[in-house]
């Protein structure tokens, strides 16, 4: 296969998962909502923990404020569900992804993988 | 001829009946091995259960730990504390005795001026005071966001206090994170504004080609 063929291929696989994501009831997510899902992973979290985590992860931090606005931004497209729980002296908003929340990620993921491919051939 | 055939039938009844007899005999192996798998498998299914129970355990021992040192921490605080203001308690009911009121009104202005002042323990009192006023700016529904918001400062202000930072840094990191709270507040509160606004701007700007 030629590299134009193959770049054409990647694209036209790139512009079917994209069309995939857009034909749910969702918009596609923001940079910083997508480096959010990333460091949610799929275990149930913390506020506190996923700005430390997010810290870690990009070397920057994130304002509570800005975290807690994301993640209701998430909840409310059905891609993270949240819970409040009473810790010993204080709330807790605990973050989980979805299933749905998961496989868009998944898609997500490759979808980008396979535009970095079809730079590199292009 | 037609003796020859049946004979030959009965032979190949006999030979599948052999056979099948066979197989349930193969059939009834297999089961009795795999319920020794089963009961092989069984206690090593339930030692890995026990590690996890010890595992989860273990990390809920770790967190009441730490509960633990940060109460105490905070006892302490509040002791000290305590101990301060019986210290100026003290204090007044000499000045008291001694009958002069000038003198009084002075010590309870130090002492406003005293619990006014940024001290260690009192870092995240004016920046989190800001947040809760703010709190009664923001919408119903996100008013829980904030408390939430507040508590976690007050968690990173007990952690760098346990790290032994100094004042004015808990105090500048206080600040910091109350201003992007507010920031970011207010800057989602001024695009879904915007974006409420945005079908009428269409009707009006739109169709200008």
């Amino acid at each position: 296969m030629s590299n134009s063929e193959l770049s054409l291929d990647l694209v036209y696989k790139s512009d079917t998962i994209l069309h995939e994501l857009q034909k749910s009831p969702m918009k596609l997510p923001s940079p910083l909502e997508m480096d959010l899902l990333c460091a949610l992973g799929s275990r149930e979290v913390s506020g506190r923990e996923l700005a430390k985590r997010y810290e870690s992860e990009h070397g920057k931090s994130i304002s509570y404020g800005s975290l807690y606005t994301t993640m209701r931004r998430l909840k409310e497209t059905g891609w993270v569900e949240m819970r409040e729980d009473e810790e010993v002296d204080r709330r807790v908003r605990y973050f989980k992804m979805t299933g749905h929340g998961i496989s868009a990620l998944q898609s997500l993921i490759r979808a980008h993988s396979i535009f970095n491919q079809s730079e590199v051939v292009i | 001829m037609k003796n020859d055939i049946l004979a030959q039938l009965v032979a190949g009844k006999n030979q599948l009946s052999e056979t099948l007899k066979e197989i349930h005999y193969r059939i009834g192996e297999s089961r009795a091995s795999l319920e020794a798998c089963e009961n092989t498998l069984q206690p090593a299914l339930d030692l890995y259960g026990d590690t996890l129970d010890c595992k989860r355990q273990e990390q809920r021992l770790k967190y009441l730990k730490e509960k633990l040192a940060t109460l105490s921490r905070r006892h302490s605080e509040l002791i000290e504390r305590s101990f301060n203001i019986d210290l100026k308690i003290q204090e007044i009911a000499k000045i008291m005795q001694e009958s002069s009121l000038e003198r009084v009104l002075k010590t309870l202005r130090s002492i406003l001026r005293w619990s006014r002042s940024p001290r260690i323990t009192d870092h995240a009192r004016r920046p989190l005071l800001i947040l809760s006023v703010f709190r009664w700016l923001v919408p119903r529904k996100l008013r829980p966001e904030i408390d939430l918001v507040i508590e976690d400062l007050l968690e990173d202000k007990c952690e760098m206090l346990e790290a032994k930072k100094s004042p004015l840094f808990v105090t500048l990191i206080l600040w910091w994170g109350a201003l992007r709270t507010i920031f970011d507040y207010t800057l989602a509160g001024c695009t879904s504004i915007l974006k409420r606004f945005a079908p009428f701007a269409k009707v009006f700007f739109g169709n200008s080609k």
